[in-house]
C-alpha cells in the first residue's frame, strides 16, 4: 500500500513543481471559454444555452492536451523503464499515475468551471450541475486518455495523434456529461439517469483503461 | 438537383470509390511484383521459405 | 488457419482463389443492380430508394470490416498469428472507404428526403464515429517508422475501439432520443417488402465478395511489400532485424 502512496506523492509533487504543467490545463480551459464568445457572439441567452456544452468541450480539450505529460517525461529520463520493473503490476502503476494526473489536471478544471460558467451566464443551478457532472466525468476522460498516451509514448511525431485516437472513445463521456447537465436544467429526464451512466463510464475506464495502457507501454518499451 | 441527380451522384461516387480501391490494389500489386522481380534479377533472394 | 500461418502457403492459395473471387463479385453485383433497378419504387420515397441499395450494404461492410480487424487484432495479440497484422493493415483502408461511402450516400439520400445534407441521427452519427476510428488506426500505423513494430499497438487500439462500439451506439441512441427531430425518419420502411429486401441482400453479398477480393489482394500486396523491404535491407548489407 505504501508503494501506491509514494508513487502517488511522487506524481503529484512532480506535477505541481515548476515545469510540471499541472495548472496549465486550467489556464487552457479559461482560454477556450474566453474565446468562445468571440466566435458565437456575446448574446447572453445563446451563451447560457450552450454554456454547459462549452464547459464540457473545454474540459475535454484541456484534458487531451495535458495527456502527454503523463508518460513522456518519464519515458525520456528512463523512469518509465524503472516503473515497469516494480513489484506493483504495471496496470496499477498506470492507474495511480492516472489518478494523480486527474487530481493535478482534471480537478482544477472542476474547481474553475463554476467561475467560467458565470462568464457564460450559466445560472446557479446549472453551475452546480455542470460541476457535478465534470467531477464525475473528467476522471473518465483522463483514464480513457491514458490509452492514447501509452500507445504514442515512444513515437517521435505524436502531435495531434493522441486527440485523434482518444476523441472517438471520449464521445460517449461527452454525450452523457452534457446530457446530465441539461437534464438537471431542463429535464425531462431526471439527472440521475445520465449521471449514473457517466459514473459507470468512470468506473469502467478506471478498471479497463490501465490494463490496455500497461500493455501498450510494454510494447513501446520493447 | 432533381432526385435523379442525387441518385446519379450516389451511384457515380460509389463507382468511383470502389473502382479506385480496385485500381489501387492492382497497381500496388504490380509495383511490389516489379520490385521483387528486380531484386531477384540482382541476385538478392531469401534463403528458404517463410518470412 | 495453421497452414495459412505460412505466408508462402497463403500466397500460393490466395493466387488461386483470387480470380474466382473477382468473378463472383462481378456476377453478384451485376445481378444485384439488375434486381435493384427492377424493384418497385418505394411508396414514400420514390426512386430515391435506389440509393438504399448502395448505402445499406456499404454500412454493413463498414461494420463487418471493423469486426474483421478486431478478430485480426486478437490473432496478433493472443495467438501471435504471423499474418494477423497483415490482415488488419490491409483491411483498414478498405473499411475506411466503405465507411466513407456509407456516409456520403447517406448524405445524398438524406438531402432529397429530409432537406439537409447531414442529419445527426443515431445511425449516421455512429457511422461517422466509426470513420474516425478507422482514420485513427491508419494514423497510428503511419506514425511508426517500422511497420512491423506497429502491429501490436494498433491491435490494442483496434480492440479498445471494438469494445467501444456498443458503448458509442448506446450513447448516440440515447443522445438522439433527447434531441428528437420533429418527425422520426427511418431510412427503410417499418418492414421492407420482399421485392426490395432480396435485391438488398444480393447487393450485401456482392459487397461482401468485393471486400473479400480486395482484402485478399491487399494482403498479398502487403506480404510482398514486407519481403521487398526485408530484401532491400539485406541488400544494403545490414543484417535484417529478427522479426
Amino acid at each position: 500500500m505504501s508503494a501506491v502512496v509514494s508513487l502517488f506523492r511522487r506524481e503529484t509533487r512532480l506535477a505541481l513543481r515548476v515545469g510540471g504543467g499541472a495548472m496549465m490545463g486550467a489556464v487552457f480551459f479559461l482560454i477556450v471559454v474566453a474565446i468562445m464568445p468571440f466566435a458565437v457572439g456575446p448574446d447572453l441567452n445563446l451563451l447560457q444555452r450552450i454554456g454547459p456544452a462549452i464547459l464540457w468541450v473545454g474540459a475535454l480539450l484541456a484534458t487531451l492536451i495535458g495527456l502527454d505529460r503523463l508518460f513522456q517525461a518519464d519515458h525520456e529520463d528512463g523512469s518509465l523503464d524503472l516503473l515497469t520493473m516494480m513489484e506493483m503490476p504495471l496496470a496499477v502503476v498506470v492507474a495511480v499515475k492516472a489518478v494523480a494526473h486527474w487530481v493535478t489536471t482534471g480537478l482544477p478544471l472542476v474547481v474553475v468551471a463554476p467561475l467560467l460558467g458565470l462568464m457564460l451566464n450559466v445560472d446557479p443551478d446549472a453551475l452546480l450541475a455542470v460541476s457535478l457532472t465534470l467531477l464525475v466525468g473528467t476522471p473518465a476522460l483522463t483514464f480513457v486518455g491514458t490509452i492514447g498516451a501509452a500507445l504514442t509514448v515512444a513515437l517521435r511525431r505524436g502531435g495531434l495523434l493522441v486527440p485523434v485516437l482518444v476523441l472517438p472513445l471520449a464521445v460517449p463521456i461527452l454525450i452523457f456529461g452534457v446530457g446530465a447537465t441539461n437534464a438537471a436544467i431542463t429535464g425531462p429526464v431526471p439527472m440521475s439517469t445520465p449521471l449514473t451512466v457517466l459514473a459507470g463510464f468512470t468506473l469502467l475506464s478506471l478498471v479497463l483503461a490501465p490494463v490496455a495502457a500497461a500493455a501498450s507501454l510494454r510494447l513501446a518499451l520493447e | 438537383m432533381t432526385h435523379m441527380g442525387f441518385i446519379a451522384a450516389a451511384y457515380a461516387l460509389t463507382a468511383i470509390v470502389l473502382s479506385g480501391l480496385i485500381v489501387w490494389v492492382v497497381i500496388d500489386g504490380r509495383i511490389q511484383k516489379a520490385a521483387l522481380d528486380d531484386l531477384d534479377k540482382r541476385g538478392i533472394r531469401r534463403r528458404g521459405g517463410g518470412a | 488457419m495453421i497452414e495459412l500461418a505460412n505466408p508462402t502457403y497463403f500466397m500460393a492459395l490466395s493466387q488461386r482463389v483470387l480470380p474466382w473471387l473477382w468473378a463472383a463479385t462481378a456476377v453478384v453485383i451485376a445481378v444485384g443492380l439488375f434486381m435493384a433497378f427492377r424493384a418497385p419504387a418505394d411508396y414514400q420515397q420514390g426512386l430515391t430508394v435506389l440509393i438504399m441499395y448502395i448505402h445499406v450494404p456499404a454500412a454493413w461492410l463498414a461494420m463487418m470490416c471493423y469486426s474483421i480487424i478486431a478478430i485480426s487484432a486478437l490473432g496478433t495479440l493472443v495467438w501471435r498469428h504471423p499474418l494477423a497484422d497483415v490482415s488488419a493493415k490491409a483491411a483498414a483502408p478498405i473499411g475506411a472507404a466503405f465507411t466513407f461511402l456509407a456516409l456520403v450516400t447517406g448524405s445524398l439520400w438524406g438531402k432529397p428526403m429530409w432537406g439537409t445534407w447531414w442529419v445527426w441521427d443515431a445511425r449516421l452519427t455512429s457511422v461517422l464515429i466509426l470513420f474516425l476510428m478507422y482514420l485513427g488506426l491508419i494514423a497510428l500505423w503511419r506514425a511508426f517508422d517500422d511497420p512491423a513494430r506497429a502491429a501490436r499497438p494498433v491491435a490494442i487500439l483496434a480492440l479498445v475501439g471494438f469494445v467501444n462500439i456498443p458503448i458509442i451506439k448506446f450513447s448516440v441512441d440515447w443522445w438522439n432520443t433527447l434531441h428528437q427531430p420533429a418527425s422520426v425518419f427511418r431510412l427503410d420502411g417499418p418492414t421492407i417488402d420482399a421485392s426490395m429486401l432480396t435485391p438488398l441482400l444480393v447487393m450485401g453479398v456482392g459487397y461482401t465478395l468485393l471486400f473479400l477480393a480486395l482484402h485478399v489482394a491487399a494482403m498479398r500486396n502487403e506480404v510482398m511489400r514486407r519481403r521487398v523491404r526485408a530484401l532491400r535491407v539485406k541488400a544494403a548489407g545490414i543484417l535484417a532485424p529478427a522479426e
